[in-house]
């Protein structure tokens, strides 16, 4: 999609595509959230948190170790990413909603960090319908955004593979972003719970 | 061009983090709740590494 940003004439084109992306990402992103929260509040007895909160915690610290490179821990997560055959299937617009729908589910594709775990968690011990679907929501919103800036990012279209491996180099960045996240979730977390 | 270009990223990565983060701290000592979605917000730009 970003290319298309710096087409000239594309950019409406550009816009559509993205306004889809995000929205079907913003659904199902909170499709997931609110299911997290309501099946934790289904299932957790009450007091859960007070066990739950540390082991989210304990989850945080494993998955910053791990992204890090200091221990190595096998991931369970699916390995597959969106498909980009999807554009020649159903059409450039239909293949950027499900691109974003599937992205916005969030635990269907390939996990960039393992702190991606840490948020799943935390909507399902939060027991909250609507606070877990805020929470994937902004979670989304922070991953859509990308998408959004990405064409400021290139001075023109044949810039896309350069900017492409400029971000894959920038990988220590991005972990080091992560990490900020995983720290202010996780903090956020405890100071609701009041520990 | 390059050179203006990777300004860019890093410039775009320093002002959501600072965002995120100082949003997260200001808001955490009245409410907790909006901190969590800025340190989710955070956690989905990190994500930019597998555009």
């Amino acid at each position: 999609m970003t290319p298309l940003g710096k087409v000239a004439g594309a950019q409406r084109t550009w816009l559509t595509h993205v306004i889809a992306y995000t929205l079907a990402g913003a659904l199902s992103s909170m499709l997931v959230g609110g299911t997290l929260g309501a099946v934790g509040g289904r299932l957790l007895p009450p007091d859960a948190w007070r066990l739950g909160i540390p082991a989210a915690v304990l989850l945080g610290v494993l998955a910053v170790a791990r992204d890090m490179g200091w221990i190595q821990v096998p991931l369970a997560q699916p390995r597959r990413q969106t498909r980009d055959v999807w554009t020649y299937r159903y059409g450039p617009l239909a293949a950027s909603a499900l691109w974003g729908f599937d992205l916005g589910l969030v635990v269907t594709t390939w996990f960039t960090f393992a702190g991606v775990l840490v948020l799943v968690a935390s909507a399902f011990l939060l027991e909250d319908v609507l606070l877990g679907s805020l929470l994937l929501l902004f979670y989304w919103l922070g991953r859509a955004a990308s998408v959004w800036v990405g064409p400021l990012f290139l001075e023109d279209a044949g810039q896309t593979p350069w900017m492409l491996d400029e971000i894959n180099n920038r990988h220590r960045t991005f972990r080091s972003i992560n990490f900020l996240g995983v720290g202010l979730l996780l903090s956020a977390l405890l100071l609701y719970r009041g520990l | 061009m390059a050179v203006r270009s990777s300004q860019r990223i890093v410039a775009a990565n320093t002002a959501v983090s600072l965002l995120a983060v100082t949003g997260g701290i200001a808001t955490a000592a009245y409410d907790a709740r909006p901190a969590m979605l800025f340190g989710a917000a955070l956690l989905g730009w990190s994500q930019l590494v597998g555009l």
